[in-house]
């Protein structure tokens, strides 16, 4: 998902109008993105469909470059020797590799300087070229200049345990071993596209254990921001759905039991049957209040930051089967009816942290034996192979109709298959997914015996 | 209590504007006298914040432990916290017990704290009411409620299929019963029951069309009565006796008609 308004990159440095960068294409898609990137920096770029001979064979175009972009599938080798003695004299030029997230620490480890690409703003961008512009100037031209270069690798590694302190505590934001109530199977994944995710899932007891809550999330953009939502918005779901505050939820039964008063001549069943829809539901005042204060405090407090999440959350009455929830402009949760047509558990309200008062409703709905729930974020369905197709909304439905013994072999079977569909191709989103399956009642019976 | 099944038993919520009205003997009474002619009976005290009902037949929660708050902010199942009080009947049931009790008392400083910090879960008050009703083999639920504008009082006459106000006259009565707006039930589902004074009952009568079942007369006796016995077995030839059994007889009227339908 994307945020609805993305920042300008602001005033950038004017030294970068000096640089010539040299872009060694290596998928056409990737490079004319970056070599787009890098011109708004500010940089003149010269693109280069060269293999690793051709540029050990030093074509005289490199003494018009300051820096040379190289594809991270090139052997790291030749990124070396290119940064270290490339040139006849030896005068070498700062190299930087572009590559995935997972490959940072490969490069790095090599003494290169890694381009997450497309994971970098404008502004990012431009500064990571000075810096290694200059850092490689120093290097060369002005061997006493040792100090600034220490630092400044400090302040790189500083960084990045930063960002792995921060992967670690967002997942302790996410539940170790999710609540799983006798006769139900609950599992969930998260795979972020980046150190850090801005999608969530949460699975928690409410009133004694008598209700589970189980939500998924996706907070719009990617990377650390959305990472720094994604906490918020947890910790005031689960805070304001622990609390239980009825009001919120009485407030909007009792206005629609005024409004909807019947005339004096209506059958007396007709109001006496509004007065009982009118009784909260257990489970159902925690859900209300999660949801409506969660979106009342976004709008309020960061209403002008442009961020927002969709959401789907559950309240799940495990003796019963009985699933209260709000379908917060997320796609829908798939029901899979044991022997029966998918059911789709569509939007209920808007997402959170987008209007002021809006309104949601509770749906209800009703797991019998067998029966399993789907929840995902769009990472799955929109995940993309090389060619950009992606996986799908229709082609996730069509797969999880095949029966699945388990909650996690159905996961399982979705992570087989997205993966075989995306193969090497960057991953662009988190991708969150979570099964709840209600047992068949044999298995309920064998499962609580081996209790 | 037991559970048996079948069809889901009427619930008769007892409510009043002010306290001190005698509504707790009131449900007291009924739930002996419905109980008297075979009905299965139960009482559920919603009152937590002066919880009484459970006073009327002698228990005490120095005695017993078990209450609503064990099924509000422990964790039992609501079927669970109830007494067997037959024996106020005066006959013993064929099958289980005739009359039945969930008290409302708060045990222990954990329950003082959830029933005065906290939220009441009002949606596990309702779906504690909708058990008892459909779970425990009653004919007829009962329910004691608290005084004024509450969530305890508004669920418990939400969930009714029968509502018992009654009234005295006091100060803000009138605008209080008003202020529930549609909350309280049409004539259908309503009764009036004036207690010592008719005349507040007939002027509302008069405005919103709720029949008058019963004018329970002034018994000093009631202000005195401090035994643990519902009224109505203590003073069995008394006049509120006479105008309570007569209340009881449109109860389950009421009760069979609504089951019937059902």
């Amino acid at each position: 998902m994307s945020r609805l308004a993305v920042p300008s990159p602001g005033p950038l440095p004017a030294a970068m109008r000096k640089l010539t960068v040299l872009l060694v294409n290596e998928r056409s898609e990737i490079c004319c993105d970056l070599a787009a990137a890098m011109k708004l920096a500010g940089a003149s770029v010269i693109r280069a469909d060269w293999d690793t001979r051709t540029l050990l064979d030093l074509p005289p175009i490199l003494d018009r470059v300051d820096a040379v972009a190289l594809p991270a599938s090139w052997p790291l080798t030749v990124a070396q020797r290119a940064s270290e003695k490339l040139l006849v004299p030896p005068v070498s030029r700062a190299v930087l590799v572009y590559c995935e997230s997972s490959e940072i620490d490969r490069i790095q480890q090599a003494g290169l300087v890694a381009l997450r690409w497309p994971y970098v703003d404008i502004a990012e961008l431009a500064e990571i070229l000075l810096t290694t512009v200059q850092l490689h100037q120093a290097r060369n031209e002005q061997p006493q200049a040792q100090a600034p270069v220490a630092e400044l690798v400090g302040r790189l590694i500083e960084y990045e345990r930063e960002l792995r302190a921060g992967r670690e505590t967002q997942r302790g934001f996410l539940p170790q071993r999710p609540v799983c109530p006798q006769g139900w199977e609950v599992e969930a994944r998260l795979r972020a596209a980046r150190e850090v995710a801005g999608d969530f899932y949460d699975v928690f007891d409410l009133l004694s254990g008598r209700r589970i809550a189980l939500v998924v999330a996706d907070v719009c953009d990617k990377g650390v921001a959305a990472a720094l939502f994604m906490a918020l918005i947890r910790t005031l779901l689960r805070q304001i759905a622990e609390a239980g505050d009825p009001g919120p939820l009485m407030y909007r039964l009792l206005s629609r039991l005024v409004a909807g008063r019947p005339g004096t001549h209506s059958p007396p069943e007709v109001a006496r049957n509004l007065r009982r829809a009118t009784l909260p539901a257990a489970g159902a005042a925690q859900l209300y209040s999660a949801v409506h204060g969660t979106n009342d405090y976004l709008v309020r407090m960061h209403g002008g930051q442009g961020y927002f999440a969709t959401m789907f959350f559950g309240v799940l009455d495990p003796s019963t089967g009985k699933l209260r929830y709000i379908n917060a402009g997320h796609l829908p949760g798939i029901l899979l009816r044991t022997g029966g047509e998918p059911e789709l558990l569509s939007t209920t309200g808007p997402a959170v942290g987008l209007l002021q008062d809006a309104g949601y409703e509770v749906g209800e709905v009703a797991l019998m034996a067998g029966d399993t729930l789907l929840l995902h974020t769009d990472g799955l369905t929109d995940a993309r192979n090389a060619a950009g197709s992606a996986f799908g909304v229709l082609r996730l439905q069509a797969e999880v109709r095949r029966p699945a013994r388990s909650a996690r072999e159905l996961l399982d079977r979705l992570d087989l298959l997205v993966s075989q569909h995306v193969r090497d191709a960057r991953q662009f989103d988190d991708m969150t997914s979570m099964a709840l399956r209600r047992l068949p009642a044999t298995a309920g019976a064998v499962d609580r015996r081996q209790r | 209590m037991t559970a048996l099944g079948g069809a889901r038993a009427s619930v008769v919520t007892v409510y009043s504007w002010a306290g001190g009205t005698g509504r707790t003997q009131t449900v007291a009474s009924l739930g002996v006298l419905l109980a008297t002619r075979g009905l299965r009976v139960g009482l559920l005290d919603t009152n937590l914040a002066a919880p009484g009902l459970h006073a009327v037949f002698g228990l005490s929660p120095a005695a017993e432990q078990l209450s609503l708050a064990d099924y509000l902010f422990r964790g039992s199942e609501v079927e669970t916290v109830g007494y067997d009080v037959t024996w106020a009947v005066g006959r013993t049931g064929s099958a289980g017990a005739l009359l039945s009790l969930i008290p409302g008392w708060i045990c222990g400083a954990d329950e003082l704290v959830y029933a005065v910090a906290r939220h009441l879960d009002l949606g596990l008050l309702a779906d504690g009411i909708d058990r008892l009703a459909r779970l425990c083999g009653l004919d007829v639920l009962l329910i004691d409620t608290q005084n004024g504008v509450n969530g305890s009082a508004i669920v418990a006459l939400l969930a009714a299929d029968l509502q018992l106000l009654l009234v005295t006259g006091s100060a803000g009565e009138h605008e209080g019963l008003t202020t529930l707006g549609p909350v309280v039930a049409e004539p259908a589902h309503a009764l009036l029951v004036a207690s010592a004074t008719a005349r507040a009952a007939a002027t509302l009568q008069q405005i919103r069309g709720i029949p008058v079942a019963a004018a329970l007369p002034y018994a000093p006796e009631l202000q005195r009565f401090r035994q643990a016995l519902p009224f109505v077995r203590a003073h069995p030839q008394h006049p509120l006796t006479g105008e309570l059994n007569a209340l009881a007889d449109r109860i389950q009227h009421r009760a069979q008609a609504a089951r019937a339908s059902a």
